[in-house]
């Protein structure tokens, strides 16, 4: 690795974010020794987040790639960067399976009973096998798609058609696997209901998310006059893409929502009346749709606004709040019970993975040139203008 | 109908034409128009065009589109025609979103089109004003008006051939 002053946190920074990441670590100890079910809910839904963030940003590259896009070349190496969380991922879901029996109702006692025939399914040594397999395909297949990319720069022999093959690879991959984690990890908390449009408002969170996590990390490495290549056409087209996947997750949580409560048969409507019953869980059910497609629709509607850095900005922040509270509600409900709970351990928690999450970022990201300098299409990207 | 003289520089290139109209907006020279076979990125930024009028006509035709279904729909669910389906409410709005989302795309769409039409007076007994159809083919074709006072047809014929103009022409054109 060649070291780099292109980086994003000084020193004392990344001093700090080792303490969050400590003060995190406790207080998750801490809480599954008070709070089992809570601390482990917390804990999937905080691994799903940075998980997901992660993964949408390979998906982000394995598209850019496999459709030869140039204009987002001059980027790639942020999203590169933040898959560089996979691997702690794959460590925090080996943890979840050790508390697998506090959240999930076919883990714990009676759990065969309760689920019926999908016991043959739903069962802790299948789920592990499954888990192990997508996190094998996902760290193998990011892996190859990315030590490609780098090695352009080190050798400068162009490796685009050995990118796209891993892309497509991975694609094809990704869209089985990511479909049965959201089924097994999310969906199987409350293993009786199900919906087949699921896992797609799932990917399209986490891809919405990753969107407003890679302009975040933007906007915040310009800020430190990193990446000054990226020029306004560059945001305006993450603003586009940030626009249309915020305004596709509200098509499909309406979609989910509009069958349900149209065909109003009591096995599907469980999900939807758990979490709007209640003032606390109507709340942020409501409030899920205000931030996750009210807000960015007003701040990212008109073109002149995709192109102002702080609006970007402040629009991936309104998002990947929104996202973490779209999870909050699909994990929370069947194992809080009557009313959310939202204190400390929350805090602490997400705080704690996202300073890992950035701590990794920017050390993978430090550890090479800003830009991709030895792919063929930096120089169409270095000079892209929208219409 | 006026009619207007023009000096039409025909380009081989779109990195040429970009490059040339450039210039030319910041010479000075009175640029008309440029005629190329497909959307050349910049070429707004180059001619020195005003932002499209169109996004507010898409936004305003939207939002209309949204307002009149709803109206309708609550009109004809709780006025008009009340029918009890599947025993939920009559004014049951989450059954009014997939309409009203259709229709507020349906309106827009239609409604830019439209205004664009509108806009630059398009219309199937419209001539052409295309100053060499080759710009609608392969070649690149830039033109600047040719007034009584200001700079010549030598001076802008010279400063296209320059910016890399593989021919000049003197067109009639109609506006």
């Amino acid at each position: 690795m060649i070291p780099s002053e292109q980086s994003l946190l000084s020193d004392g920074q990344k001093t700090g974010l080792k303490l969050i990441a400590g003060v995190g670590a406790a207080a998750l100890a801490l809480g599954f020794r008070l709070a089992p079910e809570r601390t482990v809910a917390n804990l999937l839904v905080d691994n799903f987040f940075f998980v997901g963030l992660s993964l949408a940003a390979a998906v982000f590259i394995a598209v850019q790639n496999l459709s030869s896009a140039g204009w987002s070349v001059v980027l790639r190496r942020i999203p590169e960067a933040m898959t560089a969380y996979l691997p702690v991922g794959a460590v925090l879901t080996a943890a979840l399976l050790f508390g697998a029996r506090f959240i999930y109702p076919w883990a714990g006692p009676g759990g065969a009973a309760l689920v019926g025939p999908k016991f043959v399914y739903l069962n802790l040594w299948s789920f592990t096998a499954r888990s192990a397999v997508y996190w094998v395909a996902w760290l193998v297949l990011t892996g190859l798609m990315l030590a490609a990319s780098r090695r352009e720069d080190l050798d400068g022999r162009e490796r685009t058609r050995r990118t796209k093959a891993f892309s497509a690879v991975f694609l094809i991959v990704f869209g089985v696997t990511f479909t049965l984690c959201s089924v097994d990890w999310i969906m199987s908390l409350e293993p009786n209901w199900y919906s087949t449009i699921y896992p797609w408002y799932l990917f399209i969170g986490a891809f919405e998310s990753g969107l407003a996590a890679l302009a975040v990390l933007l906007v915040l490495l310009r800020k430190r006059g990193i990446l000054s290549e990226v020029n306004d056409h560059h945001l305006h087209d993450l603003g586009k893409f940030m626009f249309a996947f915020s305004v596709f997750w509200a098509y499909l949580w309406f979609s989910q929502f509009l069958l349900i409560w149209y065909s109003n048969m009591p096995e599907e409507t469980t999900f939807f009346v758990r979490r709007m019953t209640g003032r606390g869980w109507s709340t942020l059910f409501y409030g899920n749709l205000l931030v996750n497609f009210a807000a960015p629709f007003a701040l990212l509607l008109q073109a002149s606004q995709k192109k102002k850095q702080n609006v970007l900005l402040w629009a991936g922040v309104v998002l990947l709040g929104g996202h973490w509270i779209d999870l909050y509600m699909l994990v929370m409900p069947p194992v809080l019970g009557a009313a959310p709970k939202l204190g400390a351990l929350e805090a602490l928690s997400f705080l704690g993975l996202a300073a890992v999450y950035l701590f990794l970022f920017n050390r993978s990201f430090a550890a090479r040139k800003p830009i991709p300098v030895g792919d063929p299409y930096l120089d169409e990207s270095l000079h892209f203008e929208g219409v | 109908m006026t009619q207007h003289r023009l000096i039409a520089g025909v380009f081989d290139s779109e990195e040429n034409i970009l490059a040339a109209a450039n210039a030319a907006r910041r010479a000075g020279y009175p640029v008309q128009d440029a005629f190329t076979p497909y959307p050349v990125h910049g070429m707004d930024h180059a001619l020195g065009l005003a932002p499209s009028p169109l996004p507010k006509y898409c936004f305003r035709f939207g939002t209309a589109g949204l307002l009149l279904t709803l109206a309708f729909q609550y009109w004809v669910s709780l006025y008009d025609w009340p029918m009890n389906i599947g025993g939920k409410s009559f004014n049951a709005s989450p059954a009014l979103i997939p309409v009203a989302f259709e229709l507020t795309v349906l309106f827009a769409s239609l409604g830019t089109v439209a205004s664009f039409l509108a806009l630059r007076r398009m219309s199937p007994m419209k001539k052409p004003a295309l100053p060499d159809l080759r710009g609608i083919d392969d070649r690149f074709v830039l033109t600047m008006r040719l007034h009584g006072e200001g700079a010549g047809a030598e001076t802008m014929g010279r400063f296209l051939k320059e910016h890399g103009a593989v021919e000049i022409r003197e067109v009639e054109a109609q506006s």
